[in-house]
């Protein structure tokens, strides 16, 4: 026989008692998945040697203000060219048939080490025109039209 | 019989049926071409240009364009892609694409998707934005310009599908963009946040704001951060395949994180079913699916955005025990040791009639099921029923007198169909806002005619082709005097009465008072409007009635839904698509309820308590022996009570001490009871009366099913676990039915529909898997799971298989003094449910409408002085309450209405009586009368500018795409081709 009520008190689980449960919770977790717990503590304990566990908590710490960084950081024209170059590079790469290469690869190989033996003895030659680094140039691009002949001879002779 | 054509599609011939479009056909064929603006739910819209194709070397949008004998169709040339891309592009410029970042990629984005069908690698040209900026004034849901490809498929859905007739696309503008109304802000619009626009959009521009920052692993990257990563995306591509590799990765990550879960509506009796996204514990969003029967991909404000009840802090979530003027929690234990012991005693001291059982139509199928055994086969009393003794049984029990079943004769699809739909006493946009929009598109579009009766001009009667106001409580006499009319005129259906119906004489004959003039001197219709309804009648070769609360809830309320079943016999309007009677069912399981047995003369099926074979059976099944005579029903409990023959009672999931009639007498009742267990998922009005509370799960946190107003049985899946110590009110009620040695071992709900299934016939056939994500059944269900989507085909379910004409009389509605000097109307409101228990706890819905409120006829206004924000009270010879004004020409005269929104001072039902209909003691609501004064005169008005119905909606027939091909900066893309030229301009 009762009139309409509407206060509530709640049930208050006192600090030791809630203390208590959830240690038993946690308690159960832990025998539960021991194995995988020791593995991933195991991994924890390398990565720690190495100093990763203090720079990946300043990361994620710090996550909002890197993010801030490094996005703005490369939001350039150079940084968005670097990437898109790499990107499209990667595709090219990914269209070569490097089997098919192998020969002209090796004859490129001899090239560069003529052109590199060029080069030394050219210094000499360079210094008769007293140091002037255009010779230089030239002697690389002369070693680059070397290879590039050589290298389409050898896709001439290949085929 | 559909007619099969020759055509040939990319240079094979085939045949194929030819009522299709060309989209059709090439997706019947597996033929990939890309869409972006259709939608199957709203048919060709043909913004967008990306369908086009060749048919008969013209190119054409293959969405709108039929198929004809001989067609010869490319879908592949190099024209068309070129076409395709056009098309694409145009949608590109008006679309950032950010799709790794973006809330909306959830694999559905028609954008994404499209781009890569397309496998389009770079855009012509470049996005720019608008010159718009973000509407985010909505509490539900926001609108980017910047991501708007204006498809215009949400203005579709707006004005043709949900029919609010919001939003259109200005297409005047240089950068053309949505509007709602009239260039107002989506909050101070006539938008009713439906949903329709957020769940048809093929992409992130129109976005229900629980994804925001939620859906992706990405998303929830502050601006500042975000626009330089979009920029860096943007300048890095080397071409959309790569991007959108990355982004269809990240899609299916979220696959991990986000669940889906089919549920069904928790609110009206339309069942809407649908998905919902959750992570964790946090709702995302409610996602309306084509497959949901139903419903198909519509929802209304509650279904779509009223779920925040489900994790609201004040959600009981242990059990509470009173202990002098307040409850103190307690743990399971101890409560049910409490209740057995008090049970106990109760049964034995004074008897088993002694204890009340209240069930609930928002509860399960299941639920109610074991509320009635636990009453009948533990207790051993038939006192048990159920709220929709409030508002249905005089419907049901019309219909059984007449047809032999209670329940909706055919489905919504059906009153879609019809060519009349009459409506009684139903607010139907605001009561069953998604079954409504079929009758507003099928009126708007296809030329269903529609009549509305009822004292109030809401949304249905301001549509209406005719609209009739009759005095309260006379539509008997209308009914019977249009059904007189019909017979005399010889426009009766001799042949389906003749063969299919009896008692056509007694009928005819009692009819006779019933002439127009007799009819206009007591409904103070004039004769000429009656005439056209029954000529609107005889002209439709198909009628549907729709009807609600405003037939029911009158002392003579099982007799006017005779006297509409009656109209129907006579006109044969049952037993054909498109026909019959549709009372709407209330609440989301109002049919269940009743179909489960929770009434106190009624077996689950409907099978009598008082037939002996039946309760043979149901002894035999549970293994006890059930009492013979009825028991008590919701209103007879309240007086017993008061007499002092019922000392206990155990209610769940309804409120009683709001929604019951005459409050105060209600709630002295619950004052006088000896102990009272009330279980339900807040405290609500009723629970504080109770000396045990049982915190109780609500429809996401539990399995089961529902039965919608269609009679149709749709299954409930789990969304979360129940919060804190709630559980699933069938666990609850088994464990105290278990107390009192029942030894119930129910696992699952599925063994309870099982065991249900076995003793009902109505429901023999429904199983769990039958019932399997979006299927659906429709009783009755035979064994094999043949189910009934359209009732009394071949016969009616009487014994030589036909219907009755059932002779009915008028009941003159109760009379006041004369001090009492005005009717108060009363219903429900779009917004909140009922008295707002749930739909009180979203900040949302609450925004829109914060209070309750009186509405007054500028007559009134002008006569006493009256305006929005006066605060009145209104008093009864049983109570009053107190509630602020506002003026509108909703209600006209001494007619008022007041809305069920309130669960304090304003409640209705402190002023309605314990009177009630003869035949099943349901509550005579609407026959309150009122006296008026003055509180306080000044005041702000109780509905805010933000609400609906101060918006300016814009009628039209769907985006009108025609202006936007009429733009100088448009050319048909094909068009281009043609020129040779490969972008726009």
């Amino acid at each position: 026989m009762a009139k309409a009520i509407t206060t509530i008190h709640r049930l208050e689980i006192n600090e030791e008692e809630q203390r208590r449960r959830d240690l038993e919770e946690i308690e159960t977790l832990l025998v539960e998945h021991k194995d995988t717990l020791k593995e991933f503590l195991h991994m924890l304990g390398e990565i720690n040697k190495k100093g990763g566990l203090e720079m990946g908590a300043s990361l994620f710490s710090e996550g909002d203000r890197v993010l801030d960084v490094l996005v703005k950081a490369i939001d350039k024209p150079e940084a968005a060219s670097i990437l898109k170059n790499g990107l499209l590079m990667l595709g090219t790469l990914g269209k070569l048939n490097v089997s098919e290469m192998g020969p002209l690869v090796n004859k490129l190989n001899s090239v560069i080490s003529v052109a590199t033996k060029i080069s030394r003895v050219e210094s000499s030659a360079v210094q008769l025109v007293k140091g002037n680094t255009m010779s230089k140039s030239w002697l690389v691009a002369a070693a680059g039209a070397s290879l590039a002949g050589m290298a389409y001879m050898a896709r001439k002779s290949d085929r | 019989m559909t007619e099969y054509v020759g055509i040939k599609v990319n240079g094979h011939a085939m045949s194929i049926p030819g009522d299709v479009s060309v989209m059709q056909a090439l997706k019947e064929q597996a033929i990939d071409i890309p869409s972006v603006c259709y939608h199957p739910a709203l048919g060709a819209i043909e913004t967008c240009d990306t369908c086009i194709v060749e048919v008969n070397g013209e190119f054409v949008r293959s969405c709108s364009t039929m198929i004809q004998d001989g067609d010869v169709i490319d879908a592949v040339s190099p024209d068309v892609k070129q076409a395709q891309e056009i098309a694409m592009n145009r949608i590109l410029y008006n679309h950032e694409l950010y799709c790794t970042v973006c809330d909306y990629n959830n694999g559905r984005c028609e954008v994404h998707n499209t781009v890569k069908q397309m496998k389009i690698e770079h855009q012509s040209e470049p996005f720019t934005p608008k010159p718009h900026e973000i509407d985010n004034s909505n509490p539900f849901y926001r609108y980017d310009p910047d991501q708007c490809i204006l498809c215009g498929r949400c203005v579709e859905a707006c004005q043709d599908v949900q029919v609010t007739e919001t939003l259109s696309i200005d297409w005047s503008l240089k950068r053309p963009r949505v509007i709602w109304d009239k260039h107002s802000t989506i909050n101070e619009s006539s938008c009713v946040s439906c949903g329709h626009c957020s769940t048809v959009c093929p992409c992130n521009a129109m976005m229900e704001k629980g994804m925001e920052g939620e859906a992706g692993f990405l998303t929830g990257i502050k601006k500042p951060t975000l626009r330089p990563m979009i920029e860096l995306t943007k300048n890095v591509e080397t071409g959309y395949s790569s991007i959108l590799a990355i982004s269809d990765v990240e899609a299916a990550m979220r696959e991990s994180r986000i669940k889906k879960t089919k549920t069904v509506c928790t609110y009206c009796g339309v069942g809407c079913s649908f998905d919902v996204w959750t992570k964790d514990r946090k709702i995302l969003k409610v996602e309306p699916q084509m497959e949901a029967p139903a419903n198909g991909i519509s929802t209304c404000i509650k279904g779509k955005f009223g779920w925040d009840f489900v994790n609201s802090e004040e959600r009981l979530t242990k059990p509470l025990i009173r202990e002098g003027d307040s409850f103190r929690e307690a743990e399971w234990e101890e409560a049910l040791a409490l209740i057995e012991g008090k049970f106990r005693e109760a049964k034995d001291t004074y008897g088993p009639d002694s204890m009340a059982f209240i069930s609930s139509s928002k509860c399960t199928n299941e639920e109610s099921y074991l509320m009635q055994k636990l009453a009948r086969g533990v207790i051993g009393t038939n006192n048990v029923d159920n709220c929709s003794r409030y508002c249905q049984t005089p419907a049901t029990v019309g219909l059984f007198r007449t047809v032999g079943y209670g329940g909706d004769s055919g489905s919504i699809t059906d009153i879609e169909q019809a060519e009349l739909v009459i409506v009684v006493g139903s607010n139907t946009s605001e009561s069953h806002p998604v079954l409504a929009t079929r009758v507003k598109r099928s009126h708007k579009l296809k030329g269903q005619k529609l009549i509305v009766s009822d004292l109030r001009k809401h949304e249905m009667a301001d549509r209406a082709d005719l609209f009739i106001q009759p005095r309260a409580g006379t539509d008997l006499v209308w009914l019977s005097a249009v059904t007189k009319y019909i017979v005399e005129q010889g426009w009766a259906d001799e042949s389906f009465l003749s063969n299919r119906v009896n008692g056509l004489d007694d009928y005819v004959k009692s009819l006779e008072k019933y002439t127009m003039e007799y009819a206009e001197q007591v409904t103070g219709l004039p004769k000429e409007m009656m005439i056209q309804v029954a000529e609107a009648v005889h002209e439709a070769d198909t009628t549907s009635v729709l009807w609600a609360m405003g037939v029911t809830q009158h002392s003579g309320g099982s007799d006017t839904s005779t006297a509409i079943s009656n109209l129907l016999l006579i006109t044969g309007n049952y037993g054909k698509p498109g026909a019959g009677s549709y009372p709407l069912r209330g609440h989301n399981n109002v049919q269940g309820a009743s179909d489960f047995g929770s009434m106190p003369d009624r077996f689950p099926g409907y099978e009598k308590v008082a037939d002996d074979a039946v309760r043979a059976k149901y002894e035999k099944g549970w293994g006890v022996k059930i009492p013979a005579d009825p028991g008590l029903n919701n209103h007879e409990m309240v007086s017993g009570i008061h007499a002092g023959d019922v000392k206990v009672m155990y209610l769940k999931g309804e409120d009683m001490g709001l929604v019951d009639s005459n409050l105060n007498y209600v709630h002295e009742a619950f004052e006088k009871l000896d102990f009272f267990v009330v279980q339900d998922i807040f405290l609500s009005k009723t629970a504080q009366y109770a000396d045990v509370v049982l915190p109780a799960a609500p429809s996401f946190e539990k399995e089961g099913t529902f039965t919608n107003t269609e009679r149709r049985i749709q299954r409930l899946y789990q969304v979360f676990e129940p919060l804190g110590d709630s559980k699933p009110d069938w666990q609850i009620i088994m464990e105290v039915a278990n107390r009192l040695g029942a030894g119930w071992t129910y696992n699952h709900p599925s063994e309870i529909m099982a065991e249900a299934a076995s003793l009902m016939p109505l429901y023999a056939g429904v199983t769990y898997d039958r019932l399997s994500g979006y299927n659906s059944l429709q009783w009755p269900v035979a064994s094999d799971g043949t189910d009934s989507p359209l009732l009394f085909l071949d016969e009616f379910p009487f014994p030589d298989g036909k219907a009755r004409l059932f002779p009915v009389e008028w009941t003159k509605p109760l009379e006041y003094e004369e001090e009492y000097d005005l009717h108060v109307n009363n219903g429900r409101l779009l917004e909140h449910f009922h008295e707002g228990n749930m739909t009180y706890k979203s900040k949302g819905i609450t925004s829109k409408t914060p209070s309750v409120f009186l509405e007054v006829s500028p007559e009134l206004a002008a006569e006493r002085g009256l305006e929005d924000g006066t605060v009145v009270r209104l008093t009864s010879p049983h109570g009053s309450v107190k509630v602020p004004c506002l003026v509108t020409d909703r209600v006209k005269g001494k007619e008022v209405y007041l809305p069920m929104n309130d669960s304090d001072e304003g409640a209705i039902n402190y002023l309605t009586s314990s009177h009630a209909d003869k035949d099943t003691d349901t509550p005579a609501y609407k026959e309150i009368s009122a006296k008026m004064e003055i509180l306080k005169t000044k005041g702000d008005s109780p509905l805010p500018r933000i609400n609906s119905r101060n918006g300016d909606p814009q009628p039209q027939i769907g985006v009108q795409v025609e202006k936007k091909w009429a733009r100088p900066d448009y050319i048909f893309p094909g068009d281009l081709v043609k020129k040779g030229v490969g972008q726009r301009g």
